[in-house]
């Protein structure tokens, strides 16, 4: 038990920063809920690591459970406008907690919520700089599909943190 | 001017988001507490089925059909509706949050369209069949009881009755809105 805990420790370290960041992106900032999403996570790493086969990387093990876990936990937080094209929308930082954080990075999750739940995951997981193909493995959508959308997802969510 | 590049670097550099020994601790912390939970459960269900068998036993000894018959259809109500609930915990936690998100959407989605058919079909069904099996004891109770014992089990029941309904309606559109939610196309 104190070896798995010790596995888990050092997995908890290396991995929280990436995952808070990728709750945070789900939360739209909210910072409460998404220590709420990565906790959960962790918890679902800490029951699911007896059965982790190195199959695929630990790092992409994480984000699929991170993906999964915010997939499934955030749907009642979604807003009714979340299906609107960006390139309609005039992003505005007005309501958020501008003490905190930077203006660039409000408007960044603003934009990212006006996303669908899938189109979401991909974006966050491209802005930590994973490999197309790694997302791929996570999202289970094929590697040419994963290209196109994040292409038109860069495009937009740029004209939208502009306000274009 | 922002390009993607920056969006990209500011993403990676926010501030806040390192781990902490304290965080750890807590973290688990949860994870033995969702574990001792997890053993409470079973011993109180267990403590429950037992006392059922034996609330059951008991009764079969009474001559009448009519109470056999409500109290059956009341304790058989419960009893299925609960065999429910648990054999959809059961196969909620068998959900593999590590799979790719989409065999993950599809198996939320295939979890959440059972649970309407219970929700739409079974909890009903077990709601009437509940109410019936209690007025078909009232007589007895109204013949056995005392006028203010009597009057006390008709309104309690009619209150939890209430009570119940509502908590199963919050339940049944949680889940339903989810459902709706997943199965919107992205």
């Amino acid at each position: 038990m104190a070896s798995k805990e010790n596995t888990y420790k050092n997995i908890y370290k290396e991995n929280y920063a990436k995952v808070m960041r990728l709750c945070m992106g789900y939360t739209v900032g909210d910072e409460a809920l998404a220590k709420d999403l990565a906790q959960e996570t962790f918890i679902k790493v800490w029951q699911n690591l007896d059965g982790f086969r190195n199959e695929s990387g630990i790092g992409t093990w994480i984000y699929r459970i991170c993906v999964n876990t915010c997939l499934a936990e955030i749907r009642k937080q979604r807003k009714k406008d979340r299906n609107l094209s960006l390139d309609n929308i005039q992003v505005s930082d007005s309501d958020e907690n501008p003490n905190e954080k930077e203006d660039m990075l409000v408007q960044l999750y603003s934009c990212i919520d006006k996303l669908s739940s899938i189109n979401k995951a991909i974006i966050l997981l491209e802005l930590e700089g994973l490999p197309q193909l790694e997302i791929s493995e996570i999202m289970g959508i094929k590697h040419e599909a994963i290209r196109t959308r994040v292409h038109r997802i860069k495009q937009q969510l740029t004209k939208c943190v502009n306000n274009e | 001017m922002n390009n993607f590049e920056e969006l990209q670097n500011k993403w990676q550099n926010q501030s806040g988001m390192s781990a902490t020994d304290n965080g750890f601790e807590a973290l688990l912390k949860s994870v033995k507490s969702i574990e001792n939970k997890q053993k409470t459960g079973n011993i109180v269900l267990t403590i429950t089925i037992l006392i059922l068998l034996s609330f059951l036993i008991y009764v079969s000894g009474y001559n009448s059909n009519t109470f056999l018959l409500g109290i059956g259809l009341m304790v058989g109500s419960l009893v299925v509706r609960i065999a429910i609930e648990l054999y959809s915990l059961k196969k909620l936690r068998s959900i593999n949050f590590s799979k790719d998100s989409n065999t993950f959407k599809s198996d939320l989605t295939n979890y959440y369209s059972f649970r309407k058919y219970t929700h739409y079909l079974i909890t009903p069904l077990a709601l009437v069949t509940y109410a019936i099996g209690f007025v078909i004891l009232l007589p007895q109770f109204k013949a056995t009881l005392s006028h203010g014992f009597y009057l006390y089990i008709l309104f309690s029941a009619i209150v939890f009755l209430l009570i119940f309904c509502v908590f199963i309606y919050k339940q049944i559109k949680n889940e339903l809105s989810k459902l709706k939610q997943l199965q919107v196309q992205d």
